[in-house]
């Protein structure tokens, strides 16, 4: 069973690189309070290729479990949709920010300093890519708007 | 002499006249003309007919009770999410943030303001959870929450819904929660509604002139 369980983290090890078509950006996540158990990521993604890439799902080692949800505000109404993939259209993009797209990070296995990262793993249909997300102060400025 | 009953019957009609102007206008001036002339600045988030909050039974940070007496003699910003909320309750906490860093020295003076954050979400939201929640963003930020009957009392009383949608387990499960702050007068009376987008220039001011309108 170990060796099955190290012969797939070797396995994964090699299918994880970066995808030449995707460009990310302005990976970040506002801190939280210690007390709580979902934090939020944002990012922006670019899609640099010539067909539509479907993003499935997100893992990462620092949590328990990555989903994607989509903040609804409705009749005064704010409501949290699961979202099971995400098409990235081609030469286009998505952003995951503050009242929209976000990454819900389920269960932090450890305690983040501002300035720290923390990798997550984005799979698309077509390979999986590494990215880092950077600790920041939780403020209300758009961090994508620094560049 | 027969004059005089002749004179008597316009005087009772005169007075009944008069009586019935008087209380046209009092009405005109007490319920009606105070609706209409809510000032521009405050007209989408004032309420001119103010409704009681009663029967509040909540518990607070310090697992102390919160009734409807700690509305009296204070501005109260009542804001509806849980603890495991990552994008909307964070936003609105930061908004309420700035809002008190910006806020001029006279809205903060007595009755001052409050804000209070309402955890719908009783069954993980502890005292405890909460007054490190609530204090990380400001250090008197207060948090309440209560058992689900009690939390009814209050939420239909300021016009707030909640619900909860499952997730993959039995702890994992979503709230949906009114995202609009609502605003509780000194004497204790739902007295406002801060709909979305919640702007930070857009609080503080609405909230100034709020204060500067509100009588006593």
């Amino acid at each position: 069973m170990k060796g099955l369980l190290f012969f797939a983290l070797y396995a994964l090890s090699f299918s994880v690189h970066a995808d030449p078509s995707l460009s990310v950006s302005e990976a970040w996540i506002p801190e939280a309070p210690p007390v709580a158990k979902v934090m939020a990521g944002y990012l922006e993604i670019k899609n640099k290729s010539d067909r539509t890439i479907i993003l499935e799902s997100i893992s990462a080692n620092d949590f328990e479990r990555v989903e994607m949800h989509q903040t609804i505000k409705k009749n005064g109404m704010a409501k949290m949709v699961k979202q099971t993939s995400i098409k990235i259209p081609a030469h286009g993009g998505v952003s995951f920010r503050r009242g929209g797209l976000h990454l819900m990070l389920i269960g932090p296995k450890r305690k983040f300093k501002r300035g720290e990262k923390t990798r997550i793993i984005l799979k698309t249909d077509q390979t999986s890519t590494e990215i880092d997300l950077v600790i920041k102060e939780a403020s209300l400025d758009d961090h994508s708007a620094h560049h | 002499m027969s004059i005089v009953p002749k004179n008597k019957i316009p005087l009772m009609v005169v007075v009944i006249i008069t009586l019935l102007i008087v209380i046209a206008a009092g009405v005109w001036f007490m319920v009606i003309k105070p609706n209409q002339a809510l000032p521009k600045s405050i007209e989408n988030t004032y309420l001119p007919n103010r409704r009681p909050v009663v029967g509040i039974q909540m518990v607070d940070h310090n697992n102390q009770p919160f009734t409807e007496q700690r509305f009296k003699g204070k501005w109260s910003f009542l804001f509806f999410g849980f603890i495991n909320c990552p994008d909307v309750c964070p936003t609105t906490l930061l908004v309420m943030k700035s809002v008190w860093a910006k806020l001029p020295a006279s809205a903060k003076q007595a009755p001052e303001p409050q804000l209070v954050f309402v955890s719908v979400d009783p069954d993980r939201d502890t005292p405890a959870i909460m007054k490190d929640y609530v204090q990380y963003y400001h250090p008197d930020f207060i948090g309440i929450t209560g058992e689900h009957k009690y939390l009814d009392i209050l939420t239909v009383q300021v016009g707030a819904l909640y619900g909860y949608e499952d997730g993959e387990t039995d702890n994992d499960y979503t709230v949906n929660h009114s995202a609009q702050i609502i605003l509780i007068d000194p004497q204790g009376y739902f007295r406002g509604v801060f709909s979305g987008p919640l702007q930070v220039d857009e609080i503080v001011k609405t909230f100034t002139a709020i204060r500067d309108y509100h009588p006593g």
